[in-house]
């Protein structure tokens, strides 16, 4: 199918618009679409949608402009159209959908006629109309409205994916594709009927067939399999609601932890603050004590210290003197004077005047104070002798002592410093405590939940199993019993073959599913590896969610933005060629599709891809299909240019006038 | 012949019904015509008839 | 002499009291009591040559007297002699002749008034020097160490440079 043109009228917020798409002239297959989100993408992509198959995922069902909605009276209805002209195989097609709406006595839009028609034109230039019996084969011939979602991608969902990607969740898009444009949705479809559901399943319908009536032993037993049906049914529900519950716990707990190591890093810093503190304080103590030390020794010492010059000058005077001094002790000059006067000596011999004796008595004043300073002299260096003796040092010891201090002070400063210019600043005065305590508390919450549901969950898991063992021997038991009934024996045999196809459908679709999965993988990584140059590989798990792998160390790698879109990108590219080449189902309108030609209409959301691949994306969207149609933002408008000039045909952009109108320039 | 306890089943009546019950929900699938029960019921209508054939 | 009660006025008053007091933040003191500034002030005078007067202009103000009680003069008494002797011994300036001023430190010691007023003088002219050296612009205990330290090690590097303590106590018996 290649799109030709496209008209529409009062659909929505386009009264009057219409748009030619590019036709691979020269080579030139791509048409470009500017416009702001809100502008009416998503509107006009549904317009496709809504011609085709009359269907549209708007809230509001009613599709006329709403101006003219507000305008017209109830004499005059308005309608709503929508024209596609495309090519598909050798006939080109003139598609309309027409609906009326009227306005009611009350001012209510109301639909009212609804009509469809499809005009075509062979290679020969014959024109026919398509009976209307006939126009939804026609258009399912032309594009399968299951497959339509896969050539008109828009930004919102692909935004979903992206999200379902990056968050390595399951990508529901993926997981609907493979099961339902691959042809697996028929095979899921059948073993859901087949088995589905205890009750509302062939089987489980043959389970509550048996002719209860006949046999009372059958009734009992009956009954009691649908109640442990109902029971496995029950805990099954309450299982996944506690699933659930734990899944949001366990969001909540990691999202917690993560908070948590921001305020790790703060709270190791507070701890490093009080740590410096204390030695700042200890240091502060030391240094004190050093300081009154100092001042204990030269309270001391102060006396020896200032007099030690003075004492050896004092005594290199005193050494020239011939200090002679008295051995006799307590014996005064008064004591000789006293003799003299008395003329007698203590001898009591007389000491007359100018006598020899007396002579010899008088020397004794030399030896005695105050004449002979001996003794006052010998006082004086017995006290010089103290002075110096108690001299320990004090410089040494003072030096000792500020040394202390001096590495005390480097010690504070250090502290200070490392305190002022790397904790304060970052700690920022908020109270790291008591944040992590909440937030510990959150986490430690959430843990109690989370073990309290898996403990209940394993719980549920044992009951279910004891019941299942209950309901396989009752069942076992009302085999032996059926078989004895004619009538149960056949049901019996029935449900047999129920379940033998249901065994084998089962085993067949998850073969199906693998090799549907992987050959969606390989032709993704086609794509992928030219976006990426070959470095990079997607893989998909049975789970649907999304790895990005570095092909030369085939390790895992984050999934940025741009990847992901680069995933999805090359998914939708994927389908599209799948679509094309499909050989496993054995469908016959999907192998009408083989050798065909299919657009692509998409959001390309070109400034989320990483800068260095948007060269490749650029290069890879206009091969992709023969036709493609993109949707871009305004500022995008020169990377689309840039890259991409030689190839666009068609440039358009969407320029909303109100809410309620937009025109296309 | 695959025998599951006292019942014998025909494997080839298996596959024939396998391949009719996929091409149901196939078809169902694309018009979408009848609901959960009533394919549940036409899957059931099938295995009966086959196995009351000859 | 030396036995009586001791009273300082106006700035030499003030000084003594700073010098005997707590300072700074660890409340330290550089010297005990007063009579501890007493007994080391001649010294530091005479070593710095420095003789001041009793400071009367001051009489009126509110700076409280400084007292050394008469007990604590008689007990220091011995030192003070000591001190004395010291500076009369080697105070060339008040006595060149060698003579005289072994006589004045021993055999008349304490006999003329003008020695004592010599070493009254030295006194005051001691407690200026301390001030000025320990306490004068100190405010944190930083402040005072730093300043005990560079007057400590100005007296040091000026006269012990030459100084074997061992040789000098040898020397005196």
């Amino acid at each position: 199918m290649l799109l030709e043109s496209i008209k529409l009228h009062n659909f929505r917020q386009y009264k009057e618009t219409s748009l030619d798409f590019a036709q691979d002239i020269q080579g030139k297959n791509v048409t470009i679409i500017i416009g702001e989100n809100g502008s009416g993408k998503t509107t006009f992509l549904q317009s496709f949608f809504w011609c085709l198959y009359g269907i549209t995922y708007f809230k509001d069902p009613v599709v006329l402009n709403k101006d003219v909605a507000a305008n017209m009276t109830p004499s005059f209805p308005e309608d709503v159209f929508v024209e596609l002209k495309l090519q598909h195989g050798n006939n080109k097609f003139r598609i309309k959908r027409i609906q009326q709406f009227e306005k009611d006595n009350s001012n209510n839009i109301r639909p009212k006629k609804s009509l469809f028609e499809i005009e075509k034109k062979d290679e020969s230039g014959n024109t026919s109309y398509v009976d209307a019996t006939k126009r939804e084969h026609t258009i399912n011939n032309i594009l399968r409205k299951e497959l339509a979602r896969y050539f008109f991608f828009d930004g919102e969902r692909i935004e979903t994916m992206g999200k379902e990607i990056s968050g390595y969740k399951k990508t529901e898009e993926f997981a609907e594709a493979v099961e339902g444009l691959l042809g697996l949705k028929g095979m899921q479809k059948a073993l859901e009927h087949l088995s589905g559901g205890t009750k509302n399943s062939v089987i489980g319908k043959y389970n509550q067939r048996y002719d209860v009536n006949s046999d009372s032993e059958v009734k009992k037993l009956t009954d009691e399999i649908n109640d442990c049906n109902d029971k496995i049914e029950a805990y099954t529900d309450s299982m996944n609601e506690k699933d659930a519950a734990i899944r949001k716990a366990e969001e909540l707990r990691d999202q917690k932890a993560e908070e948590l190591k921001e305020y790790e890093s703060s709270k190791a810093l507070q701890e490093r603050k009080e740590q410096l503190q204390k030695v700042i304080k200890r240091s502060l103590a030391t240094k004190a004590d050093a300081q009154k030390e100092i001042c204990r020794a030269f309270n001391n010492q102060a006396s020896s210290f200032f007099t030690l010059k003075l004492i050896k000058d004092a005594y290199d005077i005193l050494v020239k003197l011939k200090i002679s001094g008295s051995d006799i002790p307590s014996i005064t000059d008064k004591t000789i004077q006293y003799l003299i006067d008395h003329g007698e000596c203590l001898c009591g011999r007389h000491l007359p005047p100018e006598s020899v004796e007396l002579e010899y008595i008088k020397k004794w004043f030399d030896v005695l104070p105050p004449k002979s300073i001996g003794n006052m002299v010998n006082d004086f260096k017995m006290t010089a002798r103290n002075r110096i003796g108690s001299l320990n040092d004090f410089i040494d010891v003072r030096d000792g002592k500020l040394a202390r201090i001096s590495e005390c002070d480097e010690e504070i400063l250090n502290a200070e410093d490392e305190i002022q210019s790397t904790i304060d600043s970052k700690l920022n005065g908020i109270d790291v405590e008591e944040i992590v305590r909440t937030i510990s508390s959150t986490i430690a919450e959430c843990e109690r939940c989370i073990s309290r549901d898996n403990q209940e969950i394993r719980e549920l898991s044992e009951k279910i199993g004891a019941e299942k063992a209950k309901k396989e021997s009752a069942e076992l038991r009302l085999k032996e019993h059926a078989l004895k009934s004619k009538t149960n024996r056949k049901i019996e045999i029935y449900k047999a073959y129920a379940m033998r196809i249901n065994q084998l459908l089962s085993d067949k679709y998850a073969k199906s599913e693998k090799e549907v999965r992987s050959r969606l993988v390989d032709n993704m990584n086609e794509i992928f590896s030219k976006i990426n140059n070959g470095d990079l590989s997607v893989r998909i798990n049975e789970k649907y969610q999304i790895d990005v792998v570095a092909n030369n160390v085939n390790a895992k790698v984050e999934t940025s933005e741009g990847q992901s879109i680069s995933v999805i990108f090359s998914f939708i590219t994927s389908m599209i060629k799948m679509s094309q080449e499909n050989r496993l189902s054995d469908d016959r309108a999907k192998q009408e599709l083989s050798s065909d030609i299919y657009p692509l209409v998409m959001d390309a959301p070109l400034s989320k891809f990483d800068k260095k691949h948007i060269q490749s994306v650029c290069e890879t969207i206009p091969h992709l299909t023969e036709q493609v149609v993109i949707f871009i933002k305004d500022t995008d408008g020169d990377l689309a240019k840039e890259y991409m000039n030689a190839k666009i045909g068609k440039s358009h952009k969407f320029v909303k006038i109100s809410e309620t109108e937009t025109i296309i320039e | 012949m695959y025998q599951k306890n006292d019942i014998e089943i025909d494997e080839k009546k298996v596959d024939a019904l396998m391949s009719s019950i996929i091409m149901m929900e196939n078809l169902n699938l694309r018009t979408h015509a009848k609901s959960d029960s009533q394919m549940i019921a036409d899957i059931q209508d099938k295995i009966e008839e086959e196995l009351q054939c000859y | 002499m030396f036995d009586k009660e001791v009273r300082l006025i106006g700035k030499h008053a003030q000084y003594m009291s700073l010098l005997a007091s707590n300072f700074g933040e660890i409340n330290a003191k550089l010297f005990n009591r007063n009579i501890d500034v007493y007994v080391q002030a001649p010294i530091v005078g005479f070593l710095y040559q420095k003789k001041s007067e009793k400071d009367v202009k001051n009489k009126d103000s509110k700076i409280p007297d400084a007292h050394i009680l008469k007990d604590q003069m008689i007990n220091a008494k011995d030192n003070l002699v000591f001190n004395m002797q010291l500076i009369l011994l080697l105070d060339k300036d008040y006595e060149p002749d060698e003579e005289k001023r072994i006589d004045k430190a021993f055999r008349h010691f304490g006999k003329d008034e003008k020695d004592f007023e010599l070493f009254e003088s030295y006194v005051l002219g001691g407690i200026e020097i301390l001030y000025q050296k320990l306490i004068e612009n100190a405010a944190k205990s930083d402040d005072f160490i730093d300043k005990l330290s560079s007057f400590t090690d100005e007296i040091n590097s000026r006269y012990y440079s030459e100084i074997d303590k061992d040789v000098l106590l040898n020397s005196l018996n």
